[in-house]
């Protein structure tokens, strides 16, 4: 009896200790998004210098007052530059991640309301996208195109699609399977007004923005990707891709610089990871 | 003779099942609902009973044979009299919960049919959603609240309060108290009743359990495998069941029958897969009095005495009736 | 024979998804702005020189034929001419292929290596502190751009550590143990973050395992749990583990484009990248082709794995 509730007790602590452990990832990634969200909206006015602005007396300076990151080969502040990356960063991922739901989302509940041959053609063209490694098919189509942050984010957003589809068709078609459907059917309720938009869509949506949280960071590694391929933003645009890739041509003379737009995506991407599990966990319903 | 308030005359349902095989869930069935009754509908699951229902209200394909309502086929019917046939005609499911959308209110789902059949003003709708679930009995201070918040009495009250807010004629329950605990089944069925008094409702109650059926209904159809095999008023049906399917079913119920229950016939098996049917008399694979000719013969539904139609060949060896004459 | 049975039915099943893809890589050369002709012969050709460029290229066909003839060609290993040189792009693909494989080999190897027993030992100790430490660090594993990560492992151990060579080294065939000494870094940088994804994915694979009904009597028996986990457990978890490979080489190949370029590595990255400052269309549709290719392969042996591993399919 008393070695029972020892063991209760110990099972009452660890689980604690562990949640505690994991609520600081959790809201340290809630701050690191929330300081993103801030640096987009507000990237002039906390930005020291003008991003473009150089200045060829200032080449390369180390870490000082006046630059807190330093200088790049033309004299620009980094800092600035990193800020107003930041906003173009952001808003390429969301372009990319809004383009994969717009496409993903519809497609994806048609396919998984509609079964048959809709959803035979619409999972082998899934099936077809995805058996080009995601990156490759989209420095494809940018390379193609033509080099520029929206093309190429575009075509990051055409291959994130089948993920999208993927998932909103799996949770449509365990939708379609519960009684509520039948019983509005029952009643008459047909189509996208009165069946699809009111019951299936609110079902569906929540999983899917889990998944635009982890996409979203996918998205912002990808535009690093391909603007340090020179497929992405055009100079002197800064986003964090071109400084991280302008970084790597002098990154014998200055390697804190290539760390500081690499860390920024990392964070960042672990931030939303974290966010779209915690949001996950918020969501199950075994918790309620 | 004036014609049934509702009737099937010869409904299958099939369904495709992968390469060119077909799954006959319902096979050639007659039905007759009269206005004001309350009809129950009994087998096991797999009997194709709840398919029966979906046929009626529209969700399950009709292969063959009609729906009739009033003496109309309702496949002929244009959109305004599909519309009222809809109205008139309302189903609460089994399993009162997933039966109810959990991101809408409680009012919101049972104001959900007028709105989808454009019922009445619409300033009015939630005037009469609010109506319905007064008269199931359901507090006011739930209305507003979604379905995982409430119990699951009171959550089947919401579907019935849904399908009545149409003012139906007809009432189907599908498996509707098989998911409550006893006292709660008596509970909803007290209410269907005084629903169906003050509502004039006439009622179609489908269950695997005689008992609650027995109590509700004021006739009794008793499905196996797809077909009706016995058919009778439930006095006629209770009192001595001319079928041994319903025999055995009878037989398992306690304290039903006095005199039935004190000798228990076990079923053997399982029913059936509806994919590959046995020859001849459906049941004969696991009836305890099958012969030789059961197994090559189809029997069909005949009348053994007064309003009492059974369907099996050895009708007059084990019960001492005879089918006289044809019964539809 | 049923291995030949096996093998037939999942070419078979693969076929209509191949075709797609290769109707997917046609068309990327129509996405070439305005007439590739044009784009070929530049702004200053002669409309005779324009009208030989594109009766040459087919491009007066419909549009299935020139597909068709594209396919017949791409299946039978002639993918067309670069725009610039003139060479076989076959060549220039073949020539550069071996050292993408080679690096998404060894950066498999690496991922495997480490994320495998760190996967297991984290289901098996299941929220636990440990586990908790590594599923965080596996979750930063996976924000961490690999084409980063391998500039910083230049900077600490070409740079300011010397051990390894930096970008530039010699290729493969000039000094073979030289380059291979430049693909450590490249393969770790690679490796590392495919190591965080596949431990994350084992984790939860063995977790779902650990809890079946089997290895609970294997408990009540007796075996040592170390049996257990390394007999049973993951022996049941080939399956998933074998999906996980499929996606990685996926992730792998993808990826490898881009450190390729960081690392100077003259791969297939690297060939796409310098056709594409070269608008060297046919180059990067065959780079492209050949990737997806090379996925579809992996995406059949998978498959035929499967329906060996597992009696129930097939």
């Amino acid at each position: 009896m008393a070695d029972a509730t020892a063991k209760t007790v110990t099972t009452v602590e660890v689980t604690t200790a562990k949640r505690r452990a994991g609520r600081l990832a959790v809201w340290a990634s809630y701050a690191i998004l929330a300081v993103v969200a801030l640096v987009v909206v507000l990237a002039d006015l906390i930005a020291p210098y003008e991003p473009n602005a150089q200045d060829l007396n200032a080449i390369l300076l180390p870490i000082s007052g006046d630059h807190l990151l330093g200088t790049d080969d033309l004299g620009r502040d980094v800092l600035s530059r990193m800020l107003h990356g930041t906003r173009v960063s952001v808003v390429a991922a969301a372009l990319a991640v809004g383009i994969a739901v717009v496409i993903g989302f519809p497609l994806g509940v048609l396919a998984g309301y509609s079964g048959r041959w809709v959803d035979a053609v619409v999972m082998r063209i899934v099936d077809a996208v995805m058996s080009f490694p995601a990156i490759v098919l989209a420095i494809g189509i940018t390379a193609t195109m033509g080099p520029d942050i929206n093309t190429a984010m575009t075509a990051v957003g055409i291959v994130l699609a089948p993920t999208i589809i993927r998932l909103a068709r799996a949770q449509t078609m365990a939708v379609k399977q519960q009684t509520y459907i039948e019983a509005s059917r029952s009643f008459g309720a047909r189509g996208l007004r009165r069946l699809i938009l009111p019951h299936v869509v609110p079902n569906v949506i929540q999983p899917i923005l889990v998944q635009v949280a982890i996409l979203m960071g996918f998205a912002l590694i990808a535009e690093a990707s391909l603007s340090f391929l020179q497929l992405g933003v055009r100079p002197p645009t800064a986003s964090w891709g071109s400084v991280l890739s302008r970084s790597y041509t002098f990154f014998d003379q200055a390697p804190v610089q290539i760390f500081v737009p690499g860390a920024a995506i990392a964070l960042t991407v672990f931030a939303l990871n974290i966010v779209g599990d915690e949001i996950q966990r918020l969501l199950d319903p075994k918790r309620r | 003779m004036s014609a049934p308030l509702l009737e099937l005359r010869g409904v299958s349902v099939r369904y495709p099942v992968g390469w060119r095989r077909r799954l006959t869930a319902v096979d050639r069935i007659d039905l007759v609902i009269n206005e004001g009754e309350t009809l129950g509908l009994i087998g096991e699951s797999g009997s194709g009973k709840s398919t029966v229902a979906r046929a009626i209200v529209g969700l399950a394909p009709v292969s063959d044979g009609e729906v009739l309502w009033r003496g109309e086929p309702t496949s002929g019917f244009d959109k305004s009299r599909r519309r009222e046939f809809v109205e008139a005609v309302q189903m609460v499911f089994q399993d009162p919960h997933s039966a109810l959308d959990p991101r809408r209110t409680i009012l919101q789902s049972v104001r959900e049919p007028l709105d989808v059949m454009s019922h009445g003003a619409k300033s009015e709708r939630t005037e009469v959603a609010l109506k319905a679930l007064s008269d199931v009995g359901l507090p006011d201070h739930l209305v507003r609240r979604y379905p995982h918040q409430l119990s699951g009495g009171q959550k089947q009250r919401a579907n019935i309060a849904r399908a009545l807010v149409t003012r139906p004629k007809v009432l189907i329950c599908d498996e509707s108290v098989a998911a409550l605990d006893v006292a709660l089944q008596a509970e909803i069925l007290n209410l269907l009743q005084d629903l169906k008094a003050e509502y004039q409702l006439t009622i179609v109650f489908i269950s695997h359990d005689l008992s609650v059926v027995g109590h509700i209904a004021d006739r009794m159809s008793v499905m196996y495998l797809g077909r009706i095999v016995e058919r009778a008023t439930t006095e006629s049906m209770l009192g001595r069941p001319l079928h041994p399917y319903s025999e055995a079913l009878l037989s398992a119920q306690p304290l039903v029958s006095g005199d039935g229950a004190d000798r228990r016939i076990i079923l053997t098996g399982d029913i059936p897969s509806p994919l590959s049917p046995p020859s001849g008399c459906r049941f004969h694979t696991r009836c305890p009095h099958a012969v030789e000719r059961c197994t090559a013969q189809d029997p069909s539904l005949l009348e053994v005495r007064p309003d009492h139609q059974s369907a099996c060949l050895r009708v007059e060896e084990l019960y001492g009736v005879s089918a006289e004459g044809s019964a539809r | 024979m049923k291995a030949l049975r096996v093998v037939a039915t999942s070419v078979a099943s693969a076929v209509p998804t191949l075709i797609l893809a290769t109707f997917i890589v046609f068309f990327l050369q129509r996405l070439i702005p305005g007439d590739p002709a044009v784009a070929l012969a530049g702004d200053y050709a002669t409309p005779e020189r324009l009208a030989e460029i594109r009766a040459d290229l087919g491009l007066n066909e419909p549009l299935l034929q020139q597909y068709l003839s594209w396919l017949g060609g791409a299946l039978t290993g002639d993918l067309g001419q670069s725009f610039r040189t003139g060479q076989p792009v076959a060549d220039l693909v073949f020539e550069r292929l071996p050292l993408t494989l080679i690096l998404t080999g060894l950066a498999l190897l690496v991922a495997v290596a480490i994320g495998l027993p760190a996967g297991v030992l984290a289901a098996q100790r299941a929220e636990s502190r440990f586990d908790k430490f590594l599923t965080t660090a596996a979750t930063l594993g996976i924000a961490i751009p690999n084409f980063w990560l391998g500039m910083m492992l230049i900077v600490v151990f070409a740079l300011q550590l010397g051990w390894l060579p930096g970008p530039g080294g010699p290729s493969l065939a000039d000094d073979p143990a030289e380059a291979m000494r430049g693909l450590v870094m490249p393969a770790v940088a690679l490796g590392a973050v495919g190591a965080a994804e596949i431990a994350r994915q084992v984790r939860s694979a063995m977790i779902e395992n650990l809890s079946a009904d089997y290895v609970r009597t294997h408990r009540a028996k007796g075996l040592p749990s170390r049996s257990i986990i390394w007999k049973h457990a993951l022996k049941n978890s080939s399956l998933p583990f074998a999906t996980i490979l499929g996606i990685q080489v996926s992730r792998l190949i993808g990826s490898a484009v881009v450190v390729e370029a960081v690392f100077g590595l003259s791969g297939l990255g690297s060939l796409v990248v310098e056709a594409t400052n070269q608008r060297d269309y046919t180059v990067i549709q065959a780079v492209v082709f050949v990737a997806a290719a090379l996925v579809l392969l992996t995406n059949l042996i998978v498959d035929i794995s499967y329906r060996i591993l597992d009696p129930r399919i097939a």
